[in-house]
């Protein structure tokens, strides 16, 4: 009788080891709960509880404050200024990079002469620090001694002293430029991974199916992609999001604060004005807004698990 | 539907040659299966016919017109993989209407065109699905559908059941061939099984290391191959070999003296044998009977080595010192390991061959 029920009614292993394992497992993980915890979960705490306190500018939390700090950067016009500018940096620097990216990556996937070398030269951005890359292209662009106005004029363009940095829509134009440029590796890694999984007889089934010219980019290439890319673009909002380092160093968010995003704009509140306080509120909402897409990223690779 | 002629073609690949001047010609609506062992060039032809793979010299012609510069688009011919090559992303409709898609033709249309295929096929309850969702022999009906639904002028199939389990293979075998037979195709078919060139073939190009062995119907290559490679490629269990030398015995007559067996046996009237004459041996296993004592003329001795019964037929491996033979009998043979055993071999069923050229005599 037993072994009929078990037969009809096998008692799940997975369950059964789980709840086996549990407390062992739990003590052996605990140390690094406990400092992950600590050095992640601290600074959200804190963040959190400044946010809705009066602190002053040494860090003192005085009294309960409420909504006031949040008020205080809503009606704050250069943190509405910041945000809007967060959006835009986003969206050119993570459109510019998947768009540049795609066909970088086709090119890096066939079969050419140099194409180790060729990689390794896509690549190495990554291997640089941000900041030491920000300084670069800082001393690249300046007006008076920066190398692109030499070749320019060298070239006979009129770019002589041109301050590419002075003027807000060539400044953010550069550092998105910038950006995208350091964001492009990662991403054409992705990418490079994605092709790699198309197999080839795909491509020779949709020619002999009929497909010509670019047909085989649009229908087996870009769908197969799709995974991929989606990836690409979540993980890469989340990035350049925060991205702190391009934008501090080239332009320190000037000129007028047209090149300020929500991180600068967070730090210059903290660290330059002293208002922790509205400082926390702005990291509150900027976390806000990560963490919907770190759950959209979860979710999508979740679900990604399930399909296969 | 249309004929394929393949003329004088050579394939390299940098200082390799794979293909060394073939000549094949697939007459209109014939199954031609090319057969051979991995890496003699089949698969190689078969893509350069579909146009994947660049032709280096000679030329293949599609119902009359020379193809060399023409695109897979172009040729009109539709393609089984191996690996079946389903787009992941499309369902099985999608799948079999991607062609008539990307040449634009109305939905109606399409649609029309993939549920007769599917009807064919078996497929109409599993047309929403997507590949992954589907078994292999399902998979493979996909491959077939979307090969049928634009009506090509000739399929051509690269292995495409050798990913399948043996039973469902069997099955597939004889579908496969219905399909051609009713679809009035021209099919040009790689595979390195011999049963399914043997079973499904009107004409069989063997291969080997880039040449052409023998072309013929199936029944022509098994009862005279022309030569030692085609003979022991094609039958199962293979053919047993024997090295051996045209003699003359006291009487003056002209005997085979063979290598594995101190007996000699009558010379089959080839016409062209001298004494002296080096030749090998062939002999089918069903073609060796196992025959008692008394019998004395065309016969050789053998030590059993193993028996492997099958329940409808028996295979004995024998030897004869060093050199093993395999007998298939439709009896059930009772012997055991280390008997000795006396085997006739029916003259009008002896294949010869010339050791030096390998050649049929």
């Amino acid at each position: 009788m037993t072994a009929s029920t078990t037969t009809l009614v096998p008692p799940s292993p997975r369950g059964l080891r789980l709840s086996k394992a549990i407390p062992g497992a739990l003590l052996l993980i605990l140390p690094s709960l406990l400092l992950s915890a600590m050095v992640i979960g601290y600074p959200i705490f804190d963040v959190l509880r400044m946010s809705v306190a009066d602190v002053n500018r040494f860090g003192r939390v005085l009294g309960f404050a409420g909504f006031d700090n949040f008020l205080a950067a809503f009606t704050d016009p250069i943190f509405l200024q910041s945000a809007w500018q967060t959006l835009i940096w986003t969206f050119c620097v993570v459109g510019g990079t998947v768009l540049i990216s795609v066909p970088i990556a086709i090119i890096l996937n066939e079969e050419f002469y140099g194409r180790t070398v060729a990689r390794t030269i896509i690549l190495l951005p990554w291997a640089v620090s941000l900041a030491m890359t920000a300084l670069v292209w800082r001393f690249v662009v300046n007006g008076d001694f920066g190398t692109l106005n030499t070749t320019l004029s060298a070239l006979g363009l009129p770019f002589d002293n041109f301050p590419w940095l002075a003027d807000a829509s060539t400044a953010f134009g550069i550092e998105i430029l910038v950006g995208i440029l350091v964001s492009m590796p990662f991403t054409v890694t992705i990418i490079m991974g994605g092709l790699t999984a198309i197999p080839d007889t795909l491509y020779e089934a949709s020619r002999m199916d009929g497909a010509r010219g670019l047909q085989g980019f649009r229908h087996i290439t870009l769908p197969l992609l799709r995974p991929f890319l989606q990836i690409a673009v979540v993980l890469n909002v989340i990035y350049v999001f925060n991205s702190f380092p391009i934008i501090w160093i080239m332009t320190n968010g000037g000129p007028a604060n047209r090149t300020d995003i929500l991180i600068t704009y967070v730090y210059k509140q903290a660290f330059g004005f002293g208002k922790l306080g509205t400082a926390a509120a702005g990291s509150v909402v900027m976390f806000a807004m990560l963490l919907a897409f770190s759950v959209l990223y979860l979710y999508m690779t979740r679900s990604r698990e399930v399909q296969q | 539907m249309a004929a394929i002629e393949i003329s004088k073609v050579v394939k390299t690949f940098g200082a390799v040659k794979v293909l060394d001047g073939i000549d094949v010609e697939v007459k209109d609506r014939e199954f031609i299966v090319l057969v051979g062992p991995s890496g003699c060039g089949k698969s190689t032809l078969l893509r350069m016919i579909a146009g994947l793979e660049s032709i280096s010299g000679g030329q293949v012609a599609i119902g009359g017109r020379r193809v060399n510069e023409v695109g897979p688009q172009e040729r009109d011919l539709a393609m089984v993989f191996q690996s079946y090559a389903l787009y992941p992303h499309m369902t099985a409709a999608e799948n079999m209407g991607f062609s008539l898609k990307l040449r634009n033709r109305p939905a109606g249309e399409v649609r029309e065109a993939v549920l007769d295929a599917a009807r064919r096929l078996h497929l109409t309850a599993l047309l929403d699905r997507y590949p992954r969702q589907l078994s292999g022999g399902q998979r493979q009906r996909v491959a077939m559908g979307r090969a049928i639904v634009r009506d090509p002028s000739a399929f051509l199939f690269d292995e495409p059941l050798s990913n399948l389990d043996a039973k469902l293979r069997a099955h597939m075998r004889i579908e496969i061939r219905q399909l051609h037979d009713a679809l009035g195709a021209t099919s040009v078919y790689v595979t390195h099984d011999q049963v399914e060139a043997m079973t499904m073939a009107d004409r069989i190009v063997v291969m080997n290391a880039g040449r052409i062995e023998q072309v013929g119907t199936p029944i022509e290559l098994f009862d005279t191959p022309a030569n030692l490679f085609v003979a022991g490629f094609l039958g199962a269990p293979t053919m047993n070999f024997s090295g051996g030398a045209v003699v003359r015995d006291d009487a003056g007559e002209l005997r085979i003296a063979l290598q594995v067996s101190p007996r000699t046996l009558p010379l089959p009237d080839t016409g062209s044998l001298d004494e002296g004459a080096e030749i090998v041996l062939g002999m089918r296993p069903q073609h060796i009977e196992i025959v008692g004592e008394d019998v004395q003329d065309g016969v050789i001795d053998a030590e059993v080595r193993a028996i492997e019964q099958t329940g409808c037929e028996t295979n004995l491996i024998v030897a004869f010192g060093d050199v093993e033979w395999t007998i298939q009998s439709h009896h059930r043979v009772l012997a055991a390991t280390g008997d000795a055993i006396r085997l006739r071999l029916d003259p009008a069923r002896v294949h010869l061959f010339d050791k030096q050229t390998e050649k049929r005599l």
